[in-house]
Order: C-alpha cells, then sequence, then structure tokens
C-alpha cells in the first residue's frame, strides 16, 4: 500500500479552499476560548467541534508517522497531569511523606487535572484539524497579509521543503546502517547516529551550494515568487472566529465553576 | 523538553509569549539584515533550520529505556549565533507543534524561551568562555550541549512550577519537576554531548573543508 505523506493529505483536504488566516484564527479561538475556561465543559464542547472537523477535513486518515508522534506526546501528557494531581493543594484525599516532598491526592487536584488533560486533548485535536487542512506553506504566504517580513516566510517556506529531502536521506542511511548492524550495542548506536547526522549535514551544506548556484542560474535576485496564492481573509472569516471565542466565554460563565469528581 | 498544547494558564501562556517576543522580532530584525547584505544565506540558513528539524526526529538511546530526540539548537546556537537560533528555533517548533504534536499554539512562548533561547544562549557563552580557556573543541562542544540542555529542562520545570504551584508553594512543585525529568533528561543530555562530539568529529574526518569554514568560524 502506497504510504500518505502530509502534502498528499493537506491537499486533499476539503477545507483547503478556506483561507489559511481564517482556519488559523478559527484554531486560535477554540484553543484559547478552551484556555480560558475554569470549566470542563469548554474544552469537552472544543474537542467535540476539533473532532468534528477534523473527520470532515479527512476522515481521520492520518500518516502513521503522525499517529505515532501524537501517541508519544500523550504519554508525556499522561505524566505532566499525573504530577498535576499529586502537587495541587486542596481537600486531601490521600498523602504520603517522602523525606522534604509531601505528595497529596486532593479532590481539586483531580479535577484540576482533569480540566488539563481535556484541555490539552481539545488542543491536539484542533491543531491536527489545522494541521492536516492547511498546507503550512500557504499559511507562511498568508501571513504576509499580516505584515509578517517576507525573508521570515520565504525561509519558513524553505526550511519545510528542504525538511522533507533530509528526512528521505536519513531514512535511507538509518536503513544502511542498519544491514550493516549498525545499531547492535549502545555504542555502535551512538557512533553510528553521530556518522549519520555529520552526513546529512555535509550533505546539507553541499545541497545549499548547488542550489544556490542553480538560482543564480535562473537569475534569483533574493525573492522567491510565489504564483499560485491562497485564498485571502475576509471580515466573515475575522467574525466567525471572534463569535465562536465569545460564545465559550459565555458557555464557561453559565457552566460555572470546573467539575468536581 | 516540550510543554504541551492546554497545559499553561492562559496568565502563563501570555507572559511566555511575552517574554520570548522581543528575542523572536532581534532574531528576524537579524536574519533581515544577514540577507540583505547576502540574499545567497537565505538557502543556507534555510538548510540549517531544516537540519535542526530532522535532528530533533532521531531517537537516541537513553540508559532510563526510554528514547528522546537531541535539540539541535545548541549546535544551531555555536554555528549561527543565539539571535539567528532564537528565529529559527521558533520556526522549527511551530512545525513540530503543528506536524508532531510536540508543544503548541498557546505554549509556544514558553518552549521558544527555554529551548531557542536560554538553552541556545547558555551553549554559545559556555563554548565562547570554554574557547577562550583554551579548552579542547571536543570538550568546549560536550560541555556546551550537555549544560545548555540541563538548563533547558530546569527552565520548562519552572515554567510548570510556577504555573502549578504546589501545597508548600513554587519551590516544592519545582523539586517535583526537576526530579521527575531528572531521571530521563540527564542521561539524555550527556547522549546529546557524545553525539555532537561524534558529529564534529567525523566532520573534521570526512569533509575537512567543511570542517576547516566552521572551525575557523568558531574560533
Amino acid at each position: 500500500m502506497e504510504k500518505l505523506t502530509l502534502d498528499q493529505l493537506t491537499y486533499s483536504s476539503r477545507f483547503l479552499s478556506w483561507p489559511p488566516l481564517g482556519k488559523l484564527l478559527l484554531a486560535l479561538a477554540l484553543l484559547f476560548g478552551s484556555l480560558f475556561a475554569d470549566s470542563i465543559i469548554v474544552p469537552l464542547l472544543v474537542l467535540m467541534i476539533g473532532m468534528i472537523l477534523l473527520y470532515s477535513s479527512n476522515r481521520f486518515n492520518f500518516p502513521r508517522v503522525i499517529i505515532w508522534a501524537y501517541l508519544n506526546t500523550l504519554l508525556a501528557l499522561f505524566i505532566g497531569v499525573f504530577i498535576i494531581t499529586l502537587i495541587t493543594p486542596g481537600t486531601v484525599i490521600w498523602q504520603m511523606r517522602l523525606s522534604i516532598i509531601t505528595l497529596s491526592l486532593s479532590k481539586e487536584g483531580i479535577s484540576l487535572a482533569s480540566l488539563v488533560f481535556i484541555r490539552a486533548i481539545a488542543g491536539f485535536a484542533v491543531l491536527m484539524f489545522f494541521a492536516s487542512s492547511t498546507p503550512l506553506p500557504h499559511l507562511f504566504i498568508a501571513l504576509q497579509q499580516l505584515k509578517v517580513p517576507k525573508h521570515v516566510s520565504e525561509l519558513t517556506i524553505l526550511v519545510y521543503r528542504y525538511f522533507f529531502l533530509f528526512i528521505e536521506q536519513l531514512g535511507s542511511m538509518i536503513q544502511a546502517a542498519e544491514c550493516r548492524l549498525g545499531f547492535r550495542d549502545i555504542k555502535a548506536k551512538f557512533r553510528t547516529y553521530g556518522v549519520i547526522v555529520a552526513s546529512v549535514f555535509g550533505r546539507s551544506m553541499d545541497f545549499a551550494e548547488r542550489a544556490e548556484q542553480a538560482l543564480y542560474c535562473r537569475n534569483f535576485r533574493g525573492e522567491f515568487p510565489v504564483y499560485r496564492k491562497p485564498a485571502k481573509l475576509t471580515a466573515r472569516w475575522i467574525i466567525i472566529p471572534c463569535i465562536i471565542f465569545a460564545a465559550l466565554i459565555v458557555i464557561n460563565l453559565k457552566a460555572g465553576k470546573f467539575l468536581t469528581i | 523538553m516540550h510543554i504541551a498544547e492546554g497545559f499553561l494558564p492562559p496568565f502563563w501562556a501570555i507572559f511566555w509569549w511575552l517574554t520570548s517576543l522581543p528575542f523572536i522580532i532581534y532574531g528576524v530584525w537579524k536574519t533581515g539584515k544577514i540577507f540583505k547584505k547576502h540574499p545567497e544565506y537565505k538557502l543556507t540558513l534555510a538548510v540549517s533550520g531544516a537540519f535542526i528539524f530532522v535532528l530533533s526526529s532521531l531517537k537516541l538511546p537513553s540508559v532510563t529505556g526510554s528514547s528522546s530526540h537531541p535539540t539541535g539548537t545548541g549546535l544551531a546556537a555555536v554555528l549561527f549565533g543565539p539571535g539567528v537560533t532564537a528565529l529559527l528555533s521558533f520556526i522549527v517548533l511551530i512545525f513540530q507543534a503543528l506536524l508532531l504534536a510536540h508543544g503548541g499554539i498557546t505554549t509556544l512562548g514558553a518552549d521558544v524561551f527555554s529551548m531557542g533561547i536560554v538553552g541556545p544562549f547558555t551553549a554559545y557563552l559556555l563554548f565562547r568562555a570554554l574557547r577562550a580557556l583554551k579548552a579542547s573543541l571536543n570538550i568546549s562542544v560536550f560541555i556546551a550541549a550537555v549544560i545548555s540542555d540541563w538548563i533547558t529542562y530546569v527552565v520548562t520545570s519552572l515554567q510548570l512550577a510556577l504555573a502549578y504551584p504546589a501545597a508548600n508553594g513554587i519551590l516544592g512543585s519545582f523539586t517535583i519537576f526537576l526530579g521527575v525529568f531528572a531521571i530521563a533528561q540527564i542521561p539524555l543530555a550527556v547522549a546529546e554531548g557524545i553525539l555532537i562530539v561524534i558529529f564534529f568529529d567525523y566532520l573534521k574526518k570526512s569533509r575537512p573543508k567543511l570542517a576547516a569554514k566552521l572551525l575557523g568560524k568558531l574560533k
């Protein structure tokens, strides 16, 4: 089966035609609406909206590498939330003294940890929706509308493009090293990784030199022209995120303090 | 060490954004100045940014059984200076947040401050100081990489402790966050230090011209 790439994912999204800045504002409205809430209802609502957007965008069809990255982050998130549960002061349910540190499980700690966890998961869903429906070069070209310096957007697009070239080289080198038992023990692993990193660096510098010569041969004058510009931000795309943010704040006020378990 | 999306309360999310912003703006100004004088450096810098991103996708073995990735920002700071690294880190951290869920948008300010500003600045200053004290290249690179990694974890622990103080105050939660991270991050920082030393060593042997060019810059 052919592997799904990130570019294929974003360019096949149903929301590709939406203005990138509009999608960014929508994502920010949802993220900040969830962040400002002290009721668990709001992050749950944002999670639901995020999941609906994600499903409508590309039916939960993601490259495997992204799914692994998200699962990896989820594990780190569990550790962070666990610590918050143990350190938050409040009505103590369980306590343990460890020399200078006192670990206690409080009602408030569980509530706060639940809120942070749902908020983080909701944030993942919203970020995933945004990343899977917006080709990142589109976003950075669109940022020029907000007077972000052109050299920054160009630099960002070039970093994005070169990353995929280098990750391919890195993959081939790792596979070649595996075939030669380059990862057989810890010492070999370090040596192999060091050699691979230096090789990718050397190659990338050669590549930059070749690309520079090629560009000058094509009359490069320090700027990259953009031929297919993404949709522009319209007033509708400013009003809708503002309404969503205001609605989330109102829901938070009506819902009261966060859920007590 | 990225702080995940939604993990910081609004006050701290905004506070760290405002703290990082002057450094990012300085990086934007500095790169703009460089590009005006040498437009061809756009490609070199872009390639370096992509290299940092690639480096951060490498899985390093750790003695605790877990694995993690090098940050690469210490290396960038040593090669290009801390100002440019702040901007490069900002760009790479946006990609990591959006594509890999490492970090987030609301926590981007905090992540840039620990990984793109404090870490690289420490690496740069330490490296310069050690070279001025006539320490060997390998020792200077190793110490700069390891200490800057540790400082990054200390700052991340402090950011989390400020946001979530324990019953006995910020110091209490700082000790707990630092203690939990130390188990994995102390050996990982040493691992990254070793990796970067091997990197420079191999570069000197396999690409003497490129190494000489870089080492000339690093004197």
